[in-house]
């Protein structure tokens, strides 16, 4: 609310005398709650700027709206006795009530908060507050996370000069220092080994046991076994044999018969077991 | 050799002479330096900072704004809260981790405060790195501490009593929103 030509020490000694003058003139009962309602209004705006310029680096600045909330404060408890018929004329009025005690609420909070900052400020902190003021490394934390680094930097601002170093360079040692490093080559790669003309070898040739047992079967000159054909005494050589001989069949024709009888051999001299009963038979 | 580095105390006790010291003292004033004493070094340094305001001067060697911030926090760790907190009454020197540091710059990349700033200032003799702890170096050292220390005090008492405050407006909101 802006009341004009009003200066703000007397905001609430003004709207106390505006609502005597209300109540006196007849005016009606709203009225005079709007006014107590402005007068409310002034004191939350005096807490919404104490509490600023907490984090206002003016101790000036805080010590002078502490004392301007002192006054309200004052003038605010004032209003409230004068009128403390009214208010409980209207105890029924949900309004009212809630108004006085905010208005109530407001004084006590910043009665304390202005009375703690007039005293802190005015260098005359209880013991509780000079106990307080001792610092750990916490309190230097929290207090350069806390400032901007041109804040930090008046600290020391003057008393902080850098070091006098002029450097001493001798011009032998700088010459002498010029003349190795002009001298120095910059690193290359090693040189390519000359090219080499490589020959072709041809592959190792590996028979294949396909063709080797081919060549066995055709080399048969009476009927023979598959036991005789095949097996022999390691289990690793005789399943090659036999699967040669698989292959054999698959891939040619003009071959022995084969002739197949029910049951098994057995065999004893062997790593292998039993093999069916097939005979390969000679008359092509 | 003094305008050019530092000189160990150890190995020049001509100068705790005082008639030497003297000598050399004089001949530094002359060209506006002073001897100073100070962490097992003699040095040298300028008896007033010159400003930057004077016409046609540029400084060789000028400490920046962020600069400057990190030697104030260097020397409320390493300076003013030993002597002010009854810290190391075991004898051993003051020194601050370099993430401690760190959290007093939050708006800056560790890198340029640990490398850049830290090593221009190590370079510049305000500290001394050994490891990931931080300690004085000659310089920080001589910083007058009489001035030093009140000014903390005042920036440091000023920041615990709004702390304080704001805590306590806190309280009186949190018994209103309460009630």
């Amino acid at each position: 609310m802006t009341i004009p030509e009003v200066h703000p020490r007397s905001l609430i000694k003004f709207l106390n005398k505006a609502m005597a003058l209300a109540q006196a003139g007849g005016a009606g009962d709203d009225v005079v709650l709007r006014q107590f309602q402005s007068a409310i209004a002034v004191l939350q705006g005096d807490w919404d700027d104490l509490t600023r310029l907490l984090d206002d680096h003016s101790d000036n600045a805080l010590l002078e709206a502490a004392e301007l909330v002192r006054i309200h404060v004052d003038d605010m408890r004032e209003l409230l006795d004068e009128h403390q018929t009214f208010f409980a004329a209207h105890r029924d009025r949900v309004d009212f009530l809630d108004a006085d005690q905010e208005a109530l609420d407001l004084v006590a909070r910043l009665g304390t908060l202005s009375a703690e900052v007039i005293q802190a400020i005015s260098g005359r902190a209880d013991e509780r507050m000079k106990a307080g003021l001792r610092v750990d490394r916490t309190d230097i934390r929290d207090f350069l996370a806390s400032r901007e680094v041109d804040d930090l930097a008046t600290l020391v601002a003057d008393l902080a000069a850098p070091s006098p170093f002029i450097v001493a360079i001798s011009p032998m040692v700088a010459f002498d220092s010029l003349s190795e490093a002009s001298g120095r080559v910059a690193s290359t790669p090693p040189t390519m080994p000359p090219p080499i003309v490589l020959t072709r070898q041809p592959p190792e040739a590996i028979l294949d046991p396909a063709e080797v047992m081919r060549d066995e079967l055709r080399e048969l000159d009476e009927p023979t076994t598959i036991v005789e054909l095949t097996v022999r005494e390691a289990w690793e050589e005789s399943i090659a044999r036999h699967s040669a001989l698989l292959d054999v069949y698959s891939r040619w024709t003009e071959l022995p018969d084969l002739s197949h009888e029910p049951g098994w051999e057995e065999l004893e001299q062997s790593e292998v077991w039993r093999v069916s009963k097939t005979t390969i038979e000679m008359d092509i | 050799m003094l305008v050019a580095g530092t000189l160990d105390r150890a190995q020049w006790p001509e100068l705790d002479d005082e008639d030497f010291a003297g000598e050399v003292g004089d001949r530094l004033d002359m060209v506006g330096l002073e001897l100073v004493g100070s962490s097992g070094k003699w040095l040298a340094r300028p008896k007033h900072a010159p400003t930057d305001d004077i016409d046609g001067f540029e400084p060789a060697f000028a400490l920046n704004t962020v600069e400057l911030a990190v030697i104030a926090a260097l020397y409320l760790h390493l300076r003013y809260l030993p002597r002010n907190a009854n810290r190391n009454e075991n004898g051993e020197e003051p020194s601050v981790a370099v993430e401690e540091l760190l959290r007093g710059f939050p708006g800056y990349s560790s890198r340029f405060i640990s490398q850049i700033v830290v090593g221009h200032l190590r370079n510049a003799g305000f500290v001394r790195r050994e490891n990931d702890r931080l300690y004085a170096g000659p310089y920080l050292a001589t910083l007058n501490e009489i001035e030093a220390d009140e000014r903390s005090q005042v920036a440091l008492g000023s920041f615990q009593l709004r702390r304080y405050l704001k805590q306590r407006a806190s309280e009186l909101e949190d018994d209103h929103a309460a009630d």
